[in-house]
């Protein structure tokens, strides 16, 4: 190994103290994601009582060898019930990482959220003394008065749900997901959050039949569902997703399916527990674009249909114009710029966000080429404290030197990190 | 499917023609002296003995035709199960090969039992906790059982605990110098086979432990793997029930390994520990020049090595959804 | 490379570093001046790979181990006062034994056998309790001396050299057959690719331990009738160079499996598009694609020759008896009376050998493909 310009390298001494510290950091985090914490610890109350979940200051950092990728770098928004929210930016700036926090499903011991907090509104099983689910049971009403029904041995019948699944007593309570250890969030994943992932092709397990993938869901979160119930609930959710012979992939494996199909599947397994909150991570990245638009269709479809709120995640923003009510841009692991999406397609004002509308193609424009952002996303190691977008801007000005801009608010639903709009007003 | 076991089946039958046409030749090459072997060099009638010998494989005719006919003389013995006498003088060679067939399946088959039972649930465990402490034990495990030669590390282990412990008796299957019966005799038998064993197992649980890690780890990392815990799921029920399955397809192909030494025994092992299964007959049989024995040895793992590929292209299927037999 | 030596808990731990950032914190306040882009550096492939390889420690403990032991063979019998070699001509004998006088008496003589052959003899008159055989280790005899009067250490260091040097020859021609025949299966199909792939089957079905203890049956036949050209250590090449007529499969599946693939790549109907030469596309596009695995296959390969030499000097083949291969040494524990000094020196140098040859062709295969960490 010679060493000539080494100084611009880690040296392996540095990287193996790195790793060293990590390790250390990251023993501690995986430590508390397995530890039992009472309740109380991750209860908290949410700040505006129509958003259906909060994202608080998440940091969500990478533990490599070569230093801490801040992948996640404070990043707060919320989503308000039965809305879109559209995640927006380049590749590497950190809008899948966030998605991924939000499910706790960021790959450890290297990932780990760091802090911040993801307030959650959900319908949380009411627990006896013991820690056990309370179930609900059957009543009838007899002079007047419930009284709980018996059956011939004189149990008393517990309540089903129309699919043959036992209730519980639940109660509505806000949780903070970052704080949770894994038991409990095993307990919010697929059922009040579920997730679609960019990769139909790889995202369904090759061994297994799709009826069989469908049916764990189903297994899972529905307690004492019987067999026949779960299938029927199954090709109900294919038969929701626009799949024209449920019964056939039913009894298919991946392998059989054509990608957009499979996405149509994931889609069904998502919906598959009525979640309050579906992630689209990149739903159509991976497919043709006839087939794009008919997931498109379906996701908005279907939003409508289950009553729960969407967060897309994309870097097309054709899909994020179609889809979005609120869109939110990032850049190199923090907001820049966020509003509704007429705001940002309208009134774009961070100098990002405008250089990615010109980098859209237009049928209508006679523009000779297409817009270009020059240069790249930064290293993310050792980010210094000035604007990220520094280097690439074409708006640059004096106090672009200084320290990194704080998220402004230019009208009630619209804020940008600028130094363009410090104060409040263009300048 | 039935069309592509047929193919499969005669290229099977083609690479075992190939490979006795290779044997034939080798004995073509045997000097003349290895007929003699065990012979009663004195006897009158050695000559006669020598030239029956001979004709077994059609030695006595060297003309372009005799060697032909002499070659298809032997297949055609050895299909019809005639594998001829032993020069030993110990009987025919097909009761030979299934009386010390039975002690190496025993043993091959209790130390790949115990191999799996350890090996690929460790593997998948070292695979989870990947770089924490029983990953770094499994490595070091691995590597001695990759790196030692089995003689080396089976004669450690006898003058280790044989000689200078005595725990456990150096060679053979039984004490000669006590007569056992029943369960005594089981249990004297089982005092003899835990050091043979231990050192099988301990050097083979290396590699299958390693491959079941590696294997493990590709699949963890896999789209579908965050899936199922996107859905909830816990990770005992992640890993034993999504990872497994994936795991275990490329594991079914170390299964065409695993047959010939299974019935074959293992001729070092064997001989390390002096036990009377069939690797030692032919280690036996070699020192002997016991010519008929050897070809019907050599042939006997080859049939096993063809069988095994044939049962793993098939395992394959049973495992892997995405693979059709005959595309 | 001193701090690679050292072996710290976190040494698996350790990723490799591709991305690499200026080390010089200070740099980062001068704010005009940097761009954030010139933070990575680009490194070529070879770098990368040769950079990547010397930072996993177990690969620089395996080359250190590897250096060691070509040092240990290849240069350190030239400090011997002994010889250990099985060449009657250089019979050893301890003549410094204190009060020991060791005589050899050497006579020369030819016969004719009865078939008409001349053959020369050499007849050796060695006083036998002259010899100081088993000796104990001593500063004279670091490992002591074998039954024969040999010096121990002697013999391991020139096993090590005929060891090694097998397993090199063998590996090379090994990997030269494979590379040309798994190349014309692979590049060619066709009947060419059945009619080589049967071959492989076939070569492959045939179980390799028992097929080398015939040849050697066969051989040592030949030998004992008069064939002076398999005297001494000559049989043991022949041996050698028959396993690697054996055991060239494994390449050739890989290179043909490599090539298939990369067949269909779409560089390979790029380089058909711009008209070049069979020769030209083979060995200029298709074979350094498989040259890492290939390196891989031959560091892992060169360990189990290594072995497979040992396994067959153990049950007494291979090398002529008496001669020193590590094989050979290891031997020497079915003797009567032998103590631990005759056998576990060459055993652990067996081991470290094929552990050293592991440790490398891991790794290489880490360097060269960082997905398949370990």
């Amino acid at each position: 190994m010679a060493g000539t310009n080494k100084s611009h390298y880690i040296s392996a001494k540095e990287s193996r103290r790195i790793a060293r510290e990590n390790i250390k950091i990251t023993k501690k985090f995986e430590k508390n994601k397995k530890r039992k914490i009472p309740e109380s610890a991750y209860l908290t109350e949410m700040k505006d009582e129509n958003n259906i979940i909060e994202f608080d200051d998440l940091h969500t950092y990478f533990f490599t060898d070569t230093g801490v990728v801040k992948a996640v770098n404070g990043v707060t928004f919320s989503i308000p019930a039965g809305s879109t929210v559209a995640v927006v930016g380049e590749s590497g700036c950190g809008k899948s990482v966030t998605s991924l926090s939000t499910m706790r499903l960021v790959q450890g011991p290297g990932g780990q959220i760091v802090s911040g907090s993801i307030r959650f509104r959900t319908k949380a099983f009411r627990l006896d003394k013991k820690g056990r689910k309370i179930p609900v049971y059957e009543t009838e009403t007899v002079d007047g008065e419930e009284v709980v029904v018996k059956d011939a041995k004189g149990k008393p019948v517990r309540k089903k749900n129309e699919l043959g699944g036992y209730l519980y007593e639940t109660d509505e309570k806000v949780y903070d997901i970052a704080k949770m250890p894994m038991d409990a969030v095993r307990a919010i994943r697929g059922r009040e959050i579920s997730m679609i992932f960019q990769e139909p092709m790889t995202s369904l397990n090759p061994v297994f039949t799709i009826g069989n993938q469908l049916n764990e869901v189903a297994f899972l979160h529905i307690k004492g569902i019987s067999k026949a119930n779960a299938k029927k609930r199954s090709i109900e959710m294919l038969n929701l997703v626009g799949i024209a012979d449920p019964e056939g992939v039913y009894k298919k494996y991946p392998h059989e399916l054509s990608g957009g199909m499979r996405q149509r599947v994931m889609i069904a397994m998502s919906l598959l527990c009525n979640p309050r909150l579906i992630i689209a991570d990149e739903p159509t990245t991976a497919l043709d674009v006839t087939i794009q638009a008919q997931i498109l269709d379906l996701l908005r479809e279907i939003k409508g249909k289950i009553n729960g709120s969407i967060m897309l995640i994309t870097h097309d923003l054709g899909v994020v114009a179609e889809m979005a009510d609120y869109v939110v841009v990032m850049y190199a692991g923090k907001i820049i710029e966020m509003g509704t999406a007429e705001d940002i397609f309208d009134r774009p004002l961070h100098p990002y966000t405008i250089g990615l509308q010109k980098s859209k193609p237009t049928v209508d424009g006679d523009v000779e080429s297409l817009y270009c952002i020059p240069g790249f996303v930064p290293n993310p190691i050792d980010m210094p404290n000035y604007c990220y977008f520094r280097d690439r801007c074409e708006s640059c000005k004096k106090e672009c030197a200084g320290e990194y801009p704080e998220l402004v608010k230019v009208t009630d639903t619209h804020s940008v990190s600028c130094y363009l709009y410090k104060g409040g007003d263009k300048k | 499917m039935v069309k592509y076991i047929i193919k499969r089946l005669l290229i099977s039958l083609l690479i075992l023609f190939g490979v006795s046409l290779i044997l034939y030749v080798l004995v073509r090459l045997m000097p003349d002296t290895a007929f003699y072997e065990g012979l009663d060099l004195q006897a009158t009638n050695v000559e006669q003995l020598v030239w029956q010998r001979k004709e077994l494989y059609g030695l006595n005719d060297n003309s372009f035709w005799g060697i032909i006919k002499g070659y298809f003389g032997w297949l055609w013995n050895f299909v019809r199960g005639d594998f001829g006498e032993s020069f030993q003088g110990t009987g025919a060679v097909s009761e030979m090969i299934f009386k010390d067939m039975g002690v190496s399946f025993i043993i091959s088959f209790v130390s790949l039992i115990l191999q799996l039972l350890i090996a690929i649930p460790l593997g998948i465990r070292c695979a989870c906790n990947q770089y924490g402490k029983l990953d770094y034990a499994a490595t070091v495990l691995t590597m001695i059982g990759i790196s030692f030669p089995s003689f080396f590390f089976g004669n450690i282990m006898i003058k280790l605990f044989a000689v200078e412990l005595g725990w456990f008796p150096a060679q053979g299957l039984e004490d000669a110098t006590k007569m056992l019966t029943g369960f005594d005799k089981f249990l004297d038998q089982l005092h003899h086979l835990v050091l043979p064993l231990f050192v099988l197992v301990i050097l083979s649980i290396g590699s299958l432990m390693r491959y079941t890690r590696t294997n493990t780890l590709e699949v963890l990392n896999a789209d579908y793997i965050r899936t199922a815990r996107a859905k909830g799921l816990s990770e005992n029920k992640v890993v034993y029930k999504h990872v497994f399955r994936n795991t275990m397809i490329p594991l079914v192909t170390t299964l065409a390994g695993i047959l010939p030494g299974l019935f074959g025994g293992s001729m070092i092992t064997e001989e390390v520990f002096a036990l009377p299964g069939i690797g030692q007959a032919a280690w036996k049989a070699f020192t002997k020049s016991d010519i008929p024995f050897i070809m019907t040895y050599n042939m006997f793992i080859a049939v096993l090595t063809v069988v095994g590929i044939l049962l793993t292209d098939l395992m394959y299927a049973l495992v892997d959804p995405r693979v059709k037999l005959g595309k | 490379m001193e701090e690679e030596k050292k072996i710290s808990e976190n040494e698996l731990s350790e990723d490799v570093v591709e991305t690499v950032v200026e080390e010089n914190p200070e740099a980062e306040e001068d704010l005009h001046g940097e761009n954030l882009g010139d933070r990575v550096k680009v490194l070529s492939p070879g770098r990368m790979v040769a950079k990547r390889f010397f930072r996993s420690k177990l690969s620089m403990v395996g080359l250190v181990t590897l250096l060691f032991l070509f040092l240990f063979s290849f240069i350190g019998p030239m400090f011997s006062p002994w010889t250990g070699d099985s060449n009657p001509k250089g019979q050893v004998v301890d003549e410094n034994t204190t009060d020991m006088f060791v005589r050899v008496e050497e006579q020369v003589f030819s016969f004719e056998t009865p078939d008409g052959v001349e053959v020369d003899g050499y007849i050796f008159i060695v006083n036998e309790t002259s010899i100081n055989t088993q000796a104990d280790l001593s500063w004279k005899h670091w490992l002591g001396t074998d039954k024969d009067g040999y010096d121990i250490f002697t013999r391991l260091m020139l096993g090590g050299r005929i060891s090694l040097t097998i397993g090199f020859v063998v590996v090379i021609l090994e990997t030269l057959l494979g590379v040309l025949l798994g190349g014309l299966a692979g590049y060619f199909g066709g009947w060419v690719d059945n009619l080589i792939m049967r071959i492989v089957d076939i070569l492959s079905c045939i179980p390799t331990l028992p097929i080398m203890l015939i040849l050697s049956a066969v051989l040592t036949e030949w030998a004992d009738n008069g064939a002076s050209w398999l005297n001494g250590m000559s049989k043991l090449y022949i041996l050698m160079a028959i396993l690697s007529v054996i055991g060239w499969t494994g390449t050739a599946r890989l290179v043909r499996g490599q090539i298939l693939s990369l067949r269909e790549q779409e560089f390979m109907l790029a380089a058909k598009c711009s008209g070049l030469s069979t020769r030209r596309k083979l060995f200029k596009h298709l074979l350094p694609n498989v040259l890492p695995q290939l390196i891989v296959s031959m560091t892992l390969g060169l360990g189990s020759i290594i072995l497979t030499e040992a396994s067959l000097g153990y049950l007494g083949l291979g090398a002529p008896i008496g001669s020193a291969t590590w094989g050979a040494l290891i031997n020497t524990v079915k003797l009567t009376g032998a103590t631990w000094n005759f056998w576990v020196p060459s055993g652990i140098c067996i081991t470290l050998a094929i552990l050293a040859f592991n440790f490398v062709g891991d790794g290489l295969r880490d360097a060269f493909d960082p997905k398949m960490k370990r």
